[in-house]
């Protein structure tokens, strides 16, 4: 069978055609609230050492072997989360006063995550408790949770020939069994603890007010605030910080989230995959048209 | 022997040989293997000590012409305590008897017969110098300035990442800082039969168990830039592409007009 310029454009055509419908899909409600039992993480650079003790519980409890790449097998050293480091411990140094603080960088569970709504099919998803957890059945490997995380949280197994995504998930192994996050459980100063969204909102608040001059806001000079509270429509997961947040390289987030752009697309598209489907449909029917055209040619020469 | 039959400690030291039946080792006739069995048949526990009766030590050592290995391998099915080191630390063996002697028990062993309370960790879990391996501060060469100022002796061949020991938290014979990474050389591995007189002494072993450093992440991964040579070569490519694609959909369309204009020579 030959090409003919006429069926390629109509392929495109098509193409385009499915895009627009799917751009005109309207974008759900983008503001959500936190379910009633969400629960998370509050992480206080006041109180964290440094001592990375949860970055190795985190390995533990979540099976996941030292990352020695770089570092010629001496120690277990990423210089990021990856994909087998679903929480890592950050150094922040001012470079104009012997400021210093950790940043404790992992999964921060939003309210309304940008990851889930990128999720086409659905391996990323809120479930109990709000816990943002990865179904590895579900996922296709299209790695678009990974671009729309304003945290650059999800990672993707490069080194696996089968490669899943890899994110914290809470624990929610651990918490299932009645233990703590490993991170939460092993931390010496309590820097980082568990709780309803609630109470953590609280506990946060309660530090600011008994220490107002410890904390600081997003920016230089800003008052002090709990990141997470309305960040990104907020998070699960809440930091309190003696450096403001910028420098902490916390994204600087409205307070909605962005996720129902992504969502609108994503499962406006492949909302139980009838536009793909349908897509192939139209191709299947241009492809069988013109070998129709064609054979009806042969035959009359 | 008769008179303390299945009370007494039997403490065997030194390899056997087992090569031509063992008749490397005789006293008064009698084969160590034979001796061995004898006794240990009789004994209320039985606890090698040494490398050499743990599992061989240097008479095993390749081409080990005398067929020489430990006690346990000989006295196969039965309980044996091994204490191996190169020597073995004396307490070691003292806190096993006196177990034996007070509570007619033996201490929890691991896999290779050895207490857990003296073997049941790393010599680099518990290292004193531990903190110059987290900080990157390795000896390079024996009698550097390292070397001086006690860094951690990793690079020079120590096999303290591997060999499982309480060397480091019970200095040989209570004499302060008598063992080898407290005195400034890298550690043998005599306990473990993998390592001692088979891995080359200044050879350094995999980390079993990497933990992290003394360092940190930075708050952004470094990321490399796309050199302006390289950009360029890859908007030609794409350029080239482009242009390829272009002129073969061109070439589609007239071929195509030519085909509906000549008729088909098949048909």
């Amino acid at each position: 069978m030959t090409l003919d310029r006429r069926s390629l454009l109509t392929g495109a055509a098509a193409t385009a055609a499915a895009a627009v419908t799917a751009a005109t899909v309207p974008a759900e409600a983008s503001v959500k609230t936190a379910p009633p039992d969400a629960v998370g993480l509050l992480y206080d650079t006041t109180l964290c050492i440094g001592c990375k003790t949860c970055v190795v519980a985190c390995r533990e409890a979540n099976d996941k072997k030292p990352d020695t790449s770089n570092s010629n097998g001496l120690w277990d050293a990423p210089l990021d989360l990856n994909g087998q480091t679903k929480n890592i411990i950050k150094l922040y140094k001012d470079p104009d006063s012997p400021v210093r603080s950790y940043f404790k960088s992992q999964c921060m569970h939003c309210v309304d995550p940008a990851c889930v709504g990128a999720c086409m099919i659905g391996a990323l998803q809120k479930r109990e408790k709000g816990i943002v957890t990865y179904k590895q059945e579900y996922c296709s490997g299209c790695r678009y949770c990974q671009v729309a995380c304003p945290f650059e949280i999800p990672k993707f197994e490069w080194s696996s020939k089968a490669p899943l995504m890899v994110k914290c998930e809470l624990c929610n192994h651990r918490l299932a069994e009645g233990k703590l996050p490993g991170c939460v459980e092993v931390c010496p100063r309590h820097a980082v603890i568990y709780g309803t969204r609630e109470a953590l909102l609280a506990e946060a608040k309660k530090r600011i007010a008994d220490h107002p001059d410890r904390y600081r806001g997003y920016k230089d000079g800003d008052p002090p605030r709990v990141f997470g509270e309305t960040d990104g429509g907020g998070t699960q997961c809440l930091v309190l910080s003696h450096v403001p947040y910028e420098k902490l390289g916390l994204p600087d987030l409205e307070e909605t989230s962005h996720a129902g752009v992504p969502r609108s697309i994503q499962h406006g598209v492949y909302q139980g995959f009838i536009a793909p489907l349908a897509l192939y449909a139209v191709l299947g029917a241009v492809v069988f048209r013109n070998k129709r055209a064609q054979d009806k040619d042969g035959g009359a020469a | 022997m008769k008179e303390h039959e299945g009370k007494y400690v039997l403490v065997v030291e030194g390899a056997i040989p087992t090569k031509e039946n063992g008749i490397y080792c005789q006293i008064a006739g009698r084969t160590a293997v034979d001796i061995l069995n004898d006794v240990a048949g009789k004994a209320g526990a039985i606890i090698a000590i040494g490398s050499c009766a743990s599992w061989g030590g240097i008479p095993s050592a390749d081409p080990n012409p005398t067929g020489a290995t430990g006690a346990p391998m000989i006295l196969k099915g039965k309980t044996v305590v091994t204490i191996p080191g190169c020597p073995a630390n004396p307490y070691n063996l003292l806190g096993t008897v006196l177990q034996f002697a007070t509570l007619g028990t033996l201490p929890a062993l691991d896999e290779k017969g050895r207490p857990k309370f003296a073997y049941g960790r790393t010599i680099h879990e518990h290292c004193p110098r531990r903190a110059h391996f987290d900080a990157g501060r390795f000896v390079q060469k024996f009698g550097d300035e390292g070397h001086r100022q006690g860094w951690c002796l990793y690079k020079t061949g120590c096999k303290g990442p591997a060999t499982h020991a309480n060397c480091s938290v019970q200095h040989f014979g209570e004499v302060p800082d008598a063992w080898p990474i407290g005195v400034g050389h890298p550690c043998f591995g005599c306990t473990e039969q993998a390592l001692a007189f088979r891995v080359p002494l200044h050879t350094t072993v995999d980390i079993d168990r990497a933990t992290p450093p003394d360092t940190y992440a930075p708050l952004h991964a470094p990321m490399g830039k796309a050199a302006p040579v390289a950009a360029g070569v890859g908007g030609l490519v794409v350029g080239a592409l482009v242009g390829a694609g272009w002129a073969a959909s061109k070439k589609l369309g007239t071929t195509e007009e030519q085909a509906s204009k000549e008729p088909r020579k098949e048909a």
